[in-house]
């Protein structure tokens, strides 16, 4: 594995650097000079060793939305068992894994929290045309720090202005934030209650805020509020003519080596075989999802 | 070429660096003065506790404001006050130990002949030990303001990255570089470039005039 040994080269390296402060008095500047080279063609060698035995033959490399990623390594595991494949996961906001791919990164597969940056990929053939595949639905809703909070009858509760500021994810990056942006510009309320809306890095982040008090009603995804159950209630749901669809979409990256297998993880992770992951986690998969989304 | 929300976020950043800049000043510069020249056995914790934010991983001391502002029940938690603090925090070791290092390296003998003559500790810290070691200070400060318009983990974490409110240069790019959609980076980037070389123009400038005098 490429990670593996650049590490321990760097690690060796590392150690030889550190030898030469005791040196220094021991020896001439010369002798260290030499180590210092010999260190350092060491990490080379094996920074090169390494990139040339590893012909992207390794374990299939799945990039992520943050709000699956839960999701996407159980199912990982699962398929691991069953097809003995191993499989990386890296997770980060939808929009910069996005972007990560599109300059060139490592990825077999790129699951997407916004259906939006999967057009932006197609259309400069990053990923495979054929390979987009629907995953599951999630809901938007209003959540309130503590258990046990009065259900809302409608959104317009929000303006109740002792309820102080509201977290949602930044609208600028985050699927989850543009959803809620535009769920209460449709409820006419987001010019209104911008000067309480607070801008969290991602969707997890505004739940966080929210689940340890610092403020107490954010807008975030049902799962969120699944996964902090302890410590928030879901006091408002969404429904979802209120803001454009929120699907999971998968896709095979146009530069992968292991095609074949790219294509049977997502086959895989849309299949029914998980789809009890995918509603453990409070996510919308089958007949459900689609009925929702219309 | 700038959207309102990128000239709210150059507005801020200037706006944020500069307070926190005059606010922690003064209690800095006392600080390192009295780090260089104490004896008390509280010098070696304070010293720690002050100069901790160097090494502590920004986003760690933007957590650790935020649950001391909650604690306390401050009303700043999620303002551009929280940036100031949390900007001077992590930016106050450079300028503390840029302080002390210059009143460390200042000649012993003039204060305490000074003392022997009779004055004051505040009349020898106003007269001898800030002209003589103004070159410190203001560098120290300089240093200062630079790191608390770039701060970033911390200011995230206390004050979020709400745009037209909360949003500094930093997190305006980030955001920008987050979002495959968002329109170009680098005029924001450009300014960032162009206000930190002015700054170091203007402090060596400073610096050197002050030197000649």
């Amino acid at each position: 594995m490429l990670y593996v040994d650049a590490s321990s080269a760097q690690k060796t390296a590392w150690l030889g650097f550190g030898m030469i402060g005791p040196l220094r008095n021991s020896r001439g500047f010369r002798a260290v000079l030499l180590q210092n080279l010999f260190m350092l063609s060491l990490c080379f060698f094996g920074l090169s060793c390494s990139r040339s035995t590893e012909v992207r033959s390794g374990p299939l490399v799945v990039f992520a939305a943050s709000s699956v990623a839960d999701v996407i390594t159980d199912i990982a595991a699962r398929f691991g068992t069953e097809t003995k494949e191993r499989v990386v996961i890296s997770q980060g906001s939808s929009g910069k894994l996005c972007k990560q791919i599109r300059l060139g990164a490592d990825c077999d597969v790129y699951v997407s929290a916004d259906t939006a940056y999967l057009d932006q990929l197609q259309e400069t053939t990053t990923i495979l045309d054929d390979s987009r595949t629907v995953l599951a639905g999630n809901q938007l809703v209003v959540v309130m720090t503590g258990k046990e909070r009065e259900i809302w009858t409608g959104i317009e509760k929000l303006q109740t202005g002792s309820l102080g500021l509201i977290a949602i994810a930044s609208p600028e990056h985050a699927p989850a934030g543009k959803r809620a942006m535009e769920a209460l510009k449709r409820a006419d309320l987001w010019e209104r209650l911008y000067p309480r809306v607070l801008c969290a890095d991602n969707v997890r982040m505004a739940a966080r805020y929210v689940a340890n008090g610092s403020i107490d009603v954010g807008i975030v995804y049902a799962t969120d509020a699944e996964a902090f159950w302890d410590k928030m209630s879901v006091v408002y749901r969404f429904s979802s003519e209120d803001h454009a669809v929120i699907s999971y979409e998968g896709a095979v990256c146009a530069s992968t080596m292991n095609k074949s297998l790219a294509s049977a993880f997502l086959k895989y992770a849309s299949s029914t075989k998980v789809a009890d992951i995918w509603e453990h986690h409070g996510f919308i998969v089958g007949d459900q999802s689609r009925n929702f989304n219309q | 070429m700038f959207s309102p929300d990128d000239l709210h976020a150059i507005r801020l950043s200037l706006q944020v660096s500069a307070v926190a800049t005059l606010v922690f000043l003064i209690p800095g510069v006392l600080l390192g003065t009295w780090l260089a020249q104490t004896s008390s056995r509280w010098r070696t914790p304070v010293q720690s506790v002050a100069m901790v934010p160097l090494i502590l991983p920004p986003v760690v001391t933007g957590l650790c404001i935020l649950y001391l502002l909650i604690e306390i029940e401050s009303s700043i938690k999620f303002t551009w006050w929280a940036s100031v603090l949390a900007s001077g925090v992590v930016s106050a070791p450079l300028l503390i130990r840029n302080v002390r290092a210059s009143v460390e390296g200042m000649d012993s003998r003039l204060p305490a002949v000074a003392a022997t003559l009779g004055a004051s500790r505040v009349r020898v810290f106003l007269t001898i030990t800030l002209p003589v070691c103004w070159k410190g200070i203001v560098g120290g400060a300089v240093l200062f303001w630079a790191r608390a318009m770039g701060e970033f983990g911390a200011v995230m974490v206390v004050a979020t990255n709400t745009p037209g409110r909360t949003q500094t240069i930093p997190l305006a790019i980030y955001s920008k570089l987050e979002s495959p959609l968002a329109p170009s980076i680098w005029p924001l980037v450009t300014v960032s470039l162009l206000i930190s070389l002015l700054a170091i123009l203007l402090s060596e400038r400073l610096v050197r005039k002050n030197g000649h005098s």
